[in-house]
């Protein structure tokens, strides 16, 4: 597993793939490798671990679900990046 | 290291979605409620582990009617209390969700459920509509009693031989490595060797992964602080060889060279055991055609040939320094050592398997190293009754029970006495062996291809079988042909069955097996098979005796009695075909003991069904003292260990294939493999085991601690030619052979380390079968395909770009 820096800042999904009963982990395990913004971990039978490391995780999330070798998409966590947090300021909001 | 808040945020992420992964894919398949039901006590019984064939002994606790809890059996011989990791979860192995639970019919394509009455109908019609183009494949992991009787079907039934085990693909060559050396099969030694020898030698041979608790019993001796040599010859370097003193990596198929090189020294040192030879050995050699028996050679052409194998041609043949060879053979050359060989696949899956198993015989032969605890050539079998029923029942296509052999008249009449059938009912031709089988059945029957229906049990060749595009896959465009698989799991087998029965496992009925060792070894039912699961040997029954009703004269003995017609204590008939009546008796325990007339033959006496029942095995021949305890014989033809050595003979070969009670030395020159490593294909490809998963991974693979522990195949690289290739951990790699192509994740520095232009693959994952690329060629004299090498191709996988994201990361 390698996990290296993102250029810029992004959100950070862990998540769990479940396989299709047809998939075939290999080939799967390449086109998910090529993806930029995902690494995997170590697959337990049909149920895949990994991770999302995106600006807009949501589109990433679709293309996941839209491979017909993964039957579902299911988000364990979510943590947003710090300086996409509203920024403090001292001006109380809008009443 | 320095973990920044990024860092640490997207490994805790892994680390989650691992966990919950995990999680889910433990609770699909070994649900919380298979264990620890509470109120009645564990109930304990022994049993032999049902893996390898190393035949270790386990306690088996079962609460509630399922197994609760597996303990190593420290009454036992073999294992003194200990496991490996597979033996320890072995009870798991009945509870995968996805058991095979009622037989089932393909039809229109769909496997549907049908009844067992339908089942057995479906097979007794196919079968008496031809008996002859009929074939039962079964393997190592039939009980004695089943394979028996499978035996007795198809061949004292049905005069048909087109019987063969799986074992024909692991230990055929150690078959003919010792009836060609000793007239007779089986080793002379037993584990007792790995307690006494100062130096052991493991030829291309990997035991901390496949026999953990064999070599467990050697790395214990060094931790007691005795002093034993290991000497690792292998073609890669794995976790047997971190343990080793040497480590001789060898080009493949240059094993020969080796132990011709042994030879060469041991002659050209004068340090021979002249005694040993000119008292218990002749010389042998191949003649025109190789054939088991060969034909005499003497000791002065066996110098003559063996003159070109000097150290030095044997380093440049397999790349083992000329000053390793030497020190093999100095070893030899002590008298003051004791020194054992165990091998496995590496040697016997060759296609000179049966000649590389009598060259490591003959260099104990030559040197004397025989015959005396520690001093010993020994095969180890990887299935848990490779011995038990494969070899001693006899379920080979040339063979009969207790050593006999079809072609052989006097062979047959005596198993048409044993069996009360009419005088010739048994078929001399040899039928086919495995590989012929799976041709025949792949065939078309316009081109000739005159097998139609195979009955598989207890094994998975959809799996198993090297080329399996050719060798299994064609079956399915050919729509005459009929495959009856009985399993206890859907595999890659039932995938193409068109009858698929489901089969009991392990404790869940009545069993017998044998050893690597002699040993014999029973247990009891302890629970119910799922579903409508049936035991194997009831299935061959049910179905012989359909056929019996269906008029079939085969099934019918001398007095025109049904072949397995039992009876119980009190002479009354027990109708055994029906399942309802199956348990009214013991049927292993009447198999069994009919089964053990014919073990005298070869000196392989078995001992009463109800010694073993007592024992934790006994390794035969087993034989009856004056004060009428039963005594078993832990070495094989010498004096001080084995009764039937006549008096005065301190070594003694009662079943020489030359008559005079010695034993073989043969010659077999270094010839190059069938496939060599080419331009084309530059690759060496080797496949293999590994220690979570038992052979194709079916049971263990049900099994969440051993299956999350090793996950998936994956090709083994040596770091040097990944990088050359662009590869690096987990890449997919494509693996091509002649045969075709396969992708894997690549491993380097991992488990195994091949050297430079190798690669290793394990077999055991359904999902990644290597063995569509496996050659399929075979042992001239014993018909096992070579599994451990061919020229292969890696690179790495082309890449398609994944579809764009609409917005830029």
């Amino acid at each position: 597993m390698t996990i290296g820096n993102p250029p810029t800042p992004s959100a950070i999904s862990s998540v769990v793939l479940t396989l299709s009963p047809t998939a075939n982990p290999a080939s799967l395990q390449l086109v998910l490798s090529d993806h930029p913004a995902i690494t995997l971990g170590e697959r337990q039978d049909r149920y895949w671990p990994a991770v999302i490391e995106a600006t807009l995780l949501r589109e990433v999330h679709r293309w996941l679900e839209a491979q017909s070798e993964i039957a579902q998409v299911d988000v364990v966590f979510v943590s947003m990046p710090e300086d996409s947090a509203p920024a403090p300021t001292a001006q109380p909001l809008a009443q | 290291m320095k973990l920044d808040r990024r860092h640490f945020l997207k490994t805790s992420a892994l680390a989650a979605a691992t966990a919950v992964a995990t999680q889910r894919a433990r609770g699909a398949s070994y649900p919380e409620s298979n264990f620890a039901p509470v109120g009645n006590p564990i109930q304990w019984d022994k049993a032999p582990c049902r893996f390898c064939g190393t035949g270790c002994h386990v306690r088996v606790g079962v609460q509630a009617g399922k197994i609760v809890a597996i303990q190593g059996e420290p009454l036992a011989d073999v294992n003194k209390g200990l496991l490996c990791v597979k033996g320890y979860h072995v009870g798991g192995i009945l509870y995968g969700a996805d058991r095979l639970r009622q037989p089932q019919l393909r039809r229109n394509g769909k496997l549907e459920t049908v009844s067992w009455e339908e089942a057995i109908e479906v097979i007794a019609q196919r079968i008496n509509a031809d008996p002859a183009r009929f074939a039962i494949y079964g393997s190592g992991q039939w009980t004695i009693p089943e394979g028996y009787a499978a035996q007795k079907f198809i061949k004292g039934g049905l005069s048909n031989n087109h019987i063969d085990p799986n074992a024909r693909l692991c230990m055929a060559s150690a078959v003919t490595g010792y009836i060609s050396v000793y007239g007779v099969d089986e080793p002379a030694g037993c584990y007792d060797d790995l307690d006494a020898c100062d130096v052991l030698i493991m030829w291309g041979n990997n035991p901390a992964e496949m026999h953990p608790v064999l070599f467990s019993r050697v790395i214990d001796r060094r931790s007691r602080g005795e002093k034993v040599m290991l000497i690792d010859i292998g073609t890669r370097r794995t976790r047997t060889t971190e343990y080793c003193n040497e480590y001789l990596e060898f080009r493949p198929q240059t094993d020969l060279a080796i132990a011709n090189g042994v030879a060469h020294l041991l002659l050209k040192n004068n340090a021979w055991d002249s005694d040993f030879v000119d008292n218990y050995c002749n010389f042998r050699k191949d003649g025109e055609t190789r054939t088991l028996l060969g034909e005499a050679s003497t000791f002065e052409e066996y110098k003559t040939l063996l003159e070109p194998y000097t150290p030095e041609y044997v380093e440049e043949l397999s790349g083992v320094p000329a000053e390793k060879i030497r020190m093999l053979g100095e070893l030899f050359a002590r008298r003051d050592l004791k020194i054992t060989s165990i091998w496995c696949m590496g040697m016997n899956q060759h296609t000179r398997g049966t000649d590389i198993n009598r060259l490591v015989h003959g260099i104990h032969l030559l040197s004397g190293h025989f015959g005396t605890p520690g001093n010993a050539p020994t095969s180890l079998t990887g299935q848990p009754s490779a011995c038990g029923t494969a070899r001693e029942v006899g379920t080979l296509a040339h063979a009969l029970p207790g050593g006999r052999v079809v072609a052989n008249a006097s062979h047959r009449a005596d198993c048409e006495e044993f069996w009360n059938l009419p005088e010739g009912r048994i078929n001399p031709k040899p039928g086919y062996h495995t590989v012929q089988m799976w041709e025949q059945f792949c065939t078309p029957t316009e081109e000739g291809g005159d097998i139609s229906t195979v009955w598989v049990q207890v094994t998975n060749p959809g799996q198993t079988l090297p080329d399996l595009h050719r060798l299994f896959r064609q079956k399915q465009e050919l729509r005459d042909k009929f495959l009856i698989v009985s399993e206890v799991y859907p595999t890659a087998t039932t995938a193409l069955a068109d009858l698929v029965l489901p089969a009991a496992m392990w404790v869940e009925k009545n069993g017998i097996f044998g050893n690597s060792e002699r040993r014999t070894q029973q247990w009891f039912k302890m629970v119910e098979p799922p579903g409508e699961a049936r035991d194997d040997c009831w299935m061959t029954i049910a179905v012989a005796h359909r056929l019996f009703e269906l008029g079939n004269p085969g099934m019918k003995d001398r007095d025109g009695k049904f072949i397995f017609a039992m009876q119980d204590e009190q002479g009354q008939e027990i109708p055994v075909w029906e399942w309802e009546h199956y348990y009214d008796l013991n049927a292993d325990r009447v198999l069994y003991e009919e089964y053990r007339q014919f073990s005298r033959l070869k000196h392989k006496d078995l001992a009463p069904y109800e010694e073993l029942v007592r024992a934790r095995g006994l390794r035969w021949p087993v034989i009856k003292q004056d004060n009428g305890s039963w005594k078993e014989t832990p070495f094989r033809f010498s004096a001080f260990s084995d009764p039937y050595v006549n008096n005065g003979k301190l070594i003694q070969f009662y079943h020489s294939t030359t008559k005079d009670d010695r034993a073989q030395i043969w010659f077999c020159p270094y010839e190059p493999a069938e496939e060599e490593p080419s331009e084309a294909f530059p690759f060496w490809l080797c496949t293999g085991r590994v220690l979570e998963h038992w052979h194709t991974g079916t049971m263990t693979r049900r099994v969440p601690q051993l299956r999350n522990a090793m996950p998936h195949a994956y090709v083994e690289m040596n770091p040097e030619d990944a990088r050359e290739k662009g590869l690096v951990d987990g890449d997919i790699a494509v693996i091509e052979t002649l045969r075709g192509k396969i992708e894997l994740p690549v491993w380097t520095n991992g488990r195994g380390r091949p050297p430079r232009g190798s690669l290793f693959v394990p077999f055991f994952d359904e999902n990644l079968l290597i063995n569509e690329i496996t050659l399929g060629a075979v042992d001239p004299i014993s018909k096992e395909p070579d599994y451990k090498k061919c020229s292969a191709t890696v690179y790495r996988k082309p890449v398609t770009p994944p579809p764009p994201i609409t917005e830029k990361l």
